[in-house]
């Protein structure tokens, strides 16, 4: 068993239970004291801070108030327990099932046609990325506008969620992705149920019961289109040097679609005519439903009040309420605390929009660039381990398997390697994309060669692959006829994407990954043959 | 091989605007070129075709640059670019910026940069409307009330009491919000 809990790829969540405090009238009390102190004190913060720089710190300084004594007469408060617990007036049992139903996307190259899914994850150095049935409903809307997964190209998404793998960890150890979770706490070694998380684990499905909810609120909030109050607010005509003066209003209207809520509310209180341009209604209506493409249960509810034709909404008012009111962040305990997750993890579904769209349509090279040509010249004549008469030593072959820098960086490369009857590496190929490279022979078209094959994640180096070499014959030279029985890939995380990942690339310049692959499994007495180490240096 | 076709364009929003000469593949990615071609007859093809909008010939020229640097490109926008199936029901449309477009926008200064979005709305090149609207969308993005402002140089003769008030204005909402949240 790992020493690590690992977390859903999409929204990063538990995938095992967490924990409920007890419903004790007194530690409901407490709880929702603790939780309602540091949630003001985080306001606190924010409004000071602006964009809430070193929170982090200050969130500790909260955290303090959890130790409180226990007052007389009260049942005992356990902080490692019930201060580590969620909230039972906010969460259920029964609305936990969901973070049970869990699928998983794994790869193993060996496997061929149907298998059992273990054969995904068992013997594989690939990492396999485990999520909830919810949430991979959220990522296929977000990815296909559609409810069916098939619809998903599983290649691509593998592709995508590996490039955002920690590639110097196996999972599970590297436990999620290296996407924004959002504002949640909870990850750490093992889960931790905070409470004032508890939108975090909330199920994010639509429910009759939720869109109830929601009309219920907006028909009592009315959200009606008050007088225009914005002349007596500034009563003279101000003085503004704004260049978007020189845009007409549709442009500036057409910008801020390429804007998501918080950014626009920016530019906003930044320009005066940025405002003036956004003051129509039927902008608002628009906005709303491009920002908020999560909220399902809104739609059906506009159209009712487009039709009922009573009055007009303030889709403005509208967005801001529901913007805050769905707002995923600590302490959050009103009606919605599905659509503050739901929106949460539709926010990671479009970060892994980017990676999975370039993946599906990624186009390598189809001839290598003139920088790998001329990084790979090589002024040695070719040499034939049989030099048969009349063999050309013009006729030797090259394959380029990787045609760009860029794409050993974009894109992760599947090594495949063919072996013949006698164990001997007949043919080499290098897949990217899709796109075969093939030296030899490939096993694709000739049945008689058994295959092993391998994945290097995109950023992934080779640098180094160890030969081991074995003579038809035993009791001629080694030099006679050689053939290769077994080969070893070394890869190694290449500095930028160290650098990338961790500021103290330094210390892990040693780390490396040694991948082997020997169809016939035999070494100890190859290791006397060994040759090398040869190194096929890819890049710089 | 076909010869090139040189259309010629004139902008007439003010008088002694330059002509341009733009080949006519290039000149096709505005839909309004467009339009007015389908009914010349190929002996109208020496006229100058008058446009008119308020944009410098500076400005001018650097949309008939992209526009001659992107003749080859398709003329839509259908080019396989991330969108969702309702294009409204999504608010991330990255487009992709190639090398030459990141270095062509880059170049730019604001004033430039506006003009080509007016040209390209008023001329209908919809991918280069697209991608500068985008452009201008990424300074922003991101940044705080005051950074934006002094990426877009934005000066205001508000004082601390006006922008109190506006401010006010939107937080009435907001908390009006947390009522209905409890609800």
């Amino acid at each position: 068993m790992s020493d690590f809990d690992t977390y859903c790829a999409i929204c990063g969540g538990p995938l095992n239970e967490v924990k409920i405090g007890s419903t004790a009238p007194s530690h409901l009390r407490r709880r929702r004291e603790i939780v309602a102190r540091k949630r003001d004190a985080l306001k606190r913060i924010d409004s000071h801070d602006g964009r809430g720089s070193q929170r982090k710190d200050k969130e500790d300084d909260v955290h303090d108030e959890e130790h409180e004594e226990s007052a007389e007469g009260e049942e005992e408060w356990f902080a490692g327990h019930e201060g580590k617990s969620y909230d039972p007036g906010l969460i259920s049992r029964q609305g936990l099932a969901w973070l049970q139903e869990i699928c998983c996307l794994g790869l193993n190259l060996e496997v061929n046609g149907e298998s059992n899914f273990r054969n995904y994850l068992r013997n594989s150095d690939n990492p396999a990325f485990p999520f909830h049935h919810g949430c991979l409903d959220i990522l296929t809307q977000v990815l296909t506008g559609s409810t069916d997964a098939a619809n998903l190209n599983k290649d691509a998404l593998y592709d995508a969620m590996s490039g955002l793998h920690d590639v110097s960890k196996k999972w599970p150890i590297g436990q999620c992705l290296n996407l924004d979770y959002g504002n949640v706490e909870g990850r750490d070694r093992r889960w931790r149920s905070i409470p004032g998380e508890e939108f975090s684990v909330t199920d994010p499905a639509p429910t009759a019961e939720l869109a109830k909810t929601l009309r219920r609120c907006i028909i009592e909030h009315g959200f009606g289109i008050g007088p225009d109050s914005l002349g007596s607010v500034i009563p003279r005509q101000p003085q503004v040097r704004d260049p978007f003066s020189r845009l007409p209003v549709e442009i500036l209207q057409y910008i801020f679609r390429f804007l998501p809520g918080h950014d626009l509310l920016a530019v906003l209180k930044a320009s005066w005519i940025a405002f003036l341009a956004t003051r129509s209604n039927q902008f608002w209506k628009r906005f709303l439903k491009q920002d908020m493409p999560w909220l399902t249960e809104l739609w059906p509810l506009l159209e009712d009040y487009t039709q009922g034709g009573d009055h007009e909404l303030n889709y403005r008012a509208q967005y801001l309420w529901l913007d805050h009111a769905t707002l995923p962040r600590y302490g959050l305990d009103g009606p919605f605390l599905a659509l503050a997750n739901r929106r949460r993890i539709w926010g990671v579904c479009e970060q892994l929009a980017l990676p999975y769209f370039r993946h599906l349509h990624a186009k390598p090279l189809g001839e290598p660039d003139s920088r790998m040509v001329e990084a790979t010249f090589c002024r040695h004549m070719a040499i034939e381990s049989d030099n048969k008469p009349g063999c050309d030593p013009s006729a030797s072959r090259k394959t380029f398997f990787a045609h760009s820098v860029d794409e050993l960086d974009s894109w992760p490369m599947n090594l495949e390697f063919f072996w013949g009857k006698n164990h001997r590496l007949v043919g080499l190929c290098a897949i990217i994309c899709k796109q075969r490279r093939v030296f030899g022979l490939d096993g694709e078209v000739n049945p008689d060669v058994t295959k092993s094959a391998l994945r290097i994640t995109a950023g992934l180096r080779i640098t180094e692959i160890q030969l081991f070499i074995e003579t038809a014959d035993p009791n001629k030279s080694p030099t006679a006829s050689p053939g290769i029985v077994s080969l070893k890939v070394i890869t190694s995380v290449v500095l930028c994407m160290l650098d990338r990942f961790y500021p103290d690339w330094e210390t892990r310049l040693g780390v490396f990954t040694a991948l082997t692959v020997s169809p016939g499994a035999r070494s100890g007495d190859q290791d006397q043959n060994k040759q090398g180490p040869r190194a096929d240096r890819r890049s710089g | 091989m076909a010869p090139i076709q040189i259309l010629k364009l004139q902008n007439t929003f003010k008088p002694g605007g330059k002509v341009f000469e733009v080949e006519r593949a290039a000149a096709e990615h505005s839909g309004l070129v467009q339009m007015l071609l389908q009914d010349f007859d190929d002996s109208d093809l020496e006229a100058i075709i008058p446009i008119s909008v308020d944009v410098s010939d500076k400005g001018l020229a650097k949309v008939f640059e992209w526009m001659t640097h992107s003749k080859d490109l398709p003329k839509t926008t259908d080019d396989g670019s991330v969108r969702g199936p309702d294009d409204s029901a999504v608010n991330w449309k990255p487009l992709t910026f190639s090398d030459w477009d990141k270095k062509f926008f880059d170049a730019l200064d604001s004033e430039a940069l506006y003009e080509i979005l007016i040209a390209a709305n008023y001329l209908d090149i919809k991918p280069l409307y697209e991608l500068g609207c985008q452009f201008v969308a990424n300074m922003i993005r991101g940044k705080t009330t005051e950074q934006i402002r002094e990426i877009l140089n934005i000066t205001s003769d508000f004082n601390p009491e006006e922008e109190l008030r506006i401010r006010e204005q939107k937080a009435l909402v907001k908390d009006e919000s947390e009522t209905a949240e409890k609800n």
